[in-house]
């Protein structure tokens, strides 16, 4: 009887530990999720996307990033190459976890503006390892976090974060599981691994510069490399340059409109 | 302690550790490995701040093959090679603070009739077919106050919903010399017009004046897709002022859903046949008065999307002096659920009112209810690096009274160049467009390189 009460006793200690430990995963998570990216903010991207034989393409983008409330609308001008030169894509990505985003896409050639459901965020983001789900934010609530451990990346302390998305997720981002490793110092995500559902293939996200600028950390140069098995299929690496925060922005930057007309000049002021 | 007592405690003790032990084993980290310390000599260019000229434009090469073997007149010049086209493209854009400047010209030489002697075809066939250079879109676009924009020039503009069908895309005629050959990127035709765009919050309107009467390209007699030379009646073309044409639009746009309203008067961009004098019938353009709505909705993963459109002003040979009117609907829909797919699918009815048996017969070829729908599937492949197109396009309510496929295949090998290559098969119709297809099918090659 003793033996069982203690057992007993001790496995809730344990229970409660384990769930602590998930909590305080959440609470990671939650910071990460918080952390401050700055508002008003404008960008040049520039992604070079490089076969497995090593041949190289490069997309430059203009982008535009505001936080209306809790949700961030953002919007994205291609100025190269020049096929898909003055493509550009708007999202409206809402906070409510049970809220699709709206998203737009202009396609020059046809002078027209086209709305995306947007549901599906698993679809590659215009040909590189980057699907559109890397572009968002997660909702925490569709997700269970486990800490694995605490370990070096880079020699900075990080948490090793397992991350279980629920089936609704799963179907959303096209991963069924991901690790996470979060900087301890300033809870950027610097490097995942996610493991897609289907196709075997795992994606490697690897920070390979984060800046400091005005107080904000900005992640300058990303790696993401898309591997099946051992074998390298496909790697983007993404260039954020020239990054601006506290812009002065209008409303109506954000609208089918301005996709239309292209970057607003007053961007580059 | 008793002995028990120290017994339970070894008991927990082993238990405890060996329970923790469990939940701080190193997970399998083999997956590590997989970061890798890869890098490249990247060039970071200066970014481009558009204040001076920018150019571009591309370069093509665009070649067809018929498959079909024909005997018959004209058709027997277009068996085997039947387009060897060059076609270059240049746009310039000069933007300041205020203002955009837009110029775009755009000419090609088609070197099939060079080969295959030019004096097999009508001089208005080679007029129309050989050679062309024209001015496409030439605009000044700019903020007149806070939430006014002005567009002058000549340009596109872009109603509607649908990607493959027209029920409200209905102000710039289309280039249809070669149905089908095509894509909807290169057959629009820009015209002049004036556009007053305001917004405020979720709502804009739009007032476009338009200044340039301009109708749709059709085939040319004595050529591929009207290999049939008859007399054609003279055209009447209406006398162009200022606002000939005129339009109006009022749009709101929200979260998961958005809706237009429509108003234009426009003409006919098909002309009718004015047999008042029968000795010397004329070919005119109906004025039309267009009142319509369009939406989109999303569900999930898929887009909805309709159009609406009642117009009152048609002319029909078969009932001169009396206008008739017209209801258009279109119903579409599109998933974007499959991974680098997606399908769309639209349909299309135009009801004529008031009809009579006789408007179905020539010149006027009218169906009390006209029906077309249109499939359309993209895929990408390779990160984009290759991408399937198939467009079907079927008239009829059955589906069965005419229509064109086309399945093509595009492959990038780096930036900015573009091979193609694919099929179109055309089936014959009853009615026009589609009476005049069919044999016609051929395969297409296309290179372009864009600057």
């Amino acid at each position: 009887m003793k033996l069982y009460t203690w057992t007993l006793t001790l496995l809730l200690v344990v229970a409660n530990g384990h769930a602590k430990e998930n909590l305080f995963a959440l609470e990671i998570m939650q910071a990460v999720k918080n952390r401050d990216e700055g508002d008003q903010v404008t960008q040049i991207m520039e992604m070079i996307l490089i076969d497995r034989r090593g041949n190289q393409r490069k997309r430059t983008l203009s982008t535009i990033r505001k936080d209306v409330g809790e949700d961030t609308y953002s919007i994205l001008f291609f100025t190269e190459p020049a096929d898909v030169r003055d493509t550009a894509f708007l999202t409206w990505d809402y906070d409510a976890y049970d809220r699709d985003d709206d998203q737009w896409l202009y396609l020059p050639a046809l002078r027209k503006t086209k709305r995306i459901a947007s549901r599906d965020k698993s679809g590659s983001f215009m040909g590189s390892d980057f699907s559109y789900a890397d572009m968002t934010a997660r909702p925490l609530e569709r997700y269970q976090f486990n800490i694995m451990k605490e370990t070096l990346v880079n020699e900075r302390s990080v948490w090793q974060i397992e991350t279980l998305p629920n089936e609704e997720e799963v179907a959303r981002t096209g991963y069924r599981r991901s690790i996470l490793f979060v900087r301890q110092d300033n809870f950027v995500v610097v490097r995942a691994v996610h493991w897609q559902a289907k196709g075997g293939i795992t994606k490697y996200l690897d920070v390979k510069e984060l800046q400091q600028l005005d107080g904000i950390w900005v992640t300058t140069q990303v790696q993401m490399t898309s591997r099946k098995g051992k074998e390298v299929r496909h790697r983007t690496i993404l260039y954020n340059r020239d990054t601006r925060f506290n812009q002065p922005m209008q409303d109506e930057w954000f609208s089918m409109r301005q996709l239309e007309k292209g970057p607003p000049a007053e961007m580059w002021q | 302690m008793t002995r028990c007592g120290w017994v339970d405690l070894f008991c927990l003790i082993s238990f405890y550790f060996g329970f923790c032990a469990h939940l701080a084993a190193e997970p399998n980290d083999e997956f590590m490995q997989g970061f890798d310390d890869f890098s490249i000599d990247a060039e970071q260019q200066p970014v481009d701040v558009a204040k001076s000229w920018r150019f571009g434009g591309h370069l093509a090469v665009f070649g067809s093959y018929s498959l079909d073997d024909s005997d018959e007149g004209i058709l027997k010049q277009y068996s085997g090679l039947s387009k060897l086209q060059t076609l270059l493209r240049v746009h310039g854009d000069r933007q300041s603070d205020r203002w955009r400047i837009h110029v775009e010209g755009k000419g090609f030489k088609d070197w099939f009739y060079d080969h295959q002697g030019k004096s097999h075809f009508p001089d208005s066939v080679l007029d129309e077919y050989e050679s062309e250079l024209e001015w496409h879109e030439f605009y000044v676009e700019g903020r007149l106050t806070g939430n006014v924009d002005i567009k002058m020039g000549r340009q596109l503009l872009s109603w509607g919903r649908s990607d493959s069908l027209r029920v409200l895309d209905l102000l710039n005629p289309l280039d249809l010399r070669e149905p089908g050959s095509t894509d909807v990127v290169e057959i629009r035709l820009p015209v002049n017009m004036t556009r007053l765009d305001y917004s405020r919050g979720a709502w804009s309107w739009n007032l476009i004046a338009i200044h340039e009467i301009r109708f749709n390209k059709p085939p040319i007699p004595g050529s591929e897709f009207q290999p049939r030379i008859a007399p054609v009646p003279a055209e009447i073309k209406p006398s162009g002022n200022w606002a000939a044409e005129r339009a109006f639009s009022l749009s709101g746009v929200f979260p998961g859903w958005d809706l237009s309203l429509h108003y234009a008067e426009v003409y006919e961009d098909e002309p009718y046949l004015d047999v008042t004098d029968p000795i010397t019938p004329l070919q005119k353009h109906s004025l039309l008065h267009v009142a319509g709505a369009a939406f989109n909705r999303i569900y999930g993963n898929w887009l909805l999307k309709g159009e609406y459109a009642h117009s009152t002003g048609f002319n029909l040979a078969a009932d001169p002096g009396n206008e008739h009117s017209r209801t258009d609907v279109l119903l579409g829909i599109e998933y974007f659920g499959f991974r680098h797919t997606q399908v769309a699918l639209e349909t299309s009815v135009r009801h004529l009112h008031d009809w009579q048996s006789r408007f179905a017969r020539p010149p006027d070829y009218r169906l009390r209810n006209e029906w077309l729908s249109a499939l359309r599937l993209n895929r990408s492949f390779a990160n984009e690096h290759a991408s399937t197109v198939l467009v079907a396009l079927l008239q009829g309510s059955q589906l069965n009274d005419g229509g064109i496929v086309r399945a093509s295949l595009e492959y990038t090998p780096m930036d900015g160049l573009n091979l193609s290559i694919g099929i179109v098969l055309y089936s014959k119709g009853d009615t026009p467009p589609f009476s005049e297809l069919g044999d016609r099918d051929r395969v297409l090659m296309g290179l372009k390189y864009s600057f």
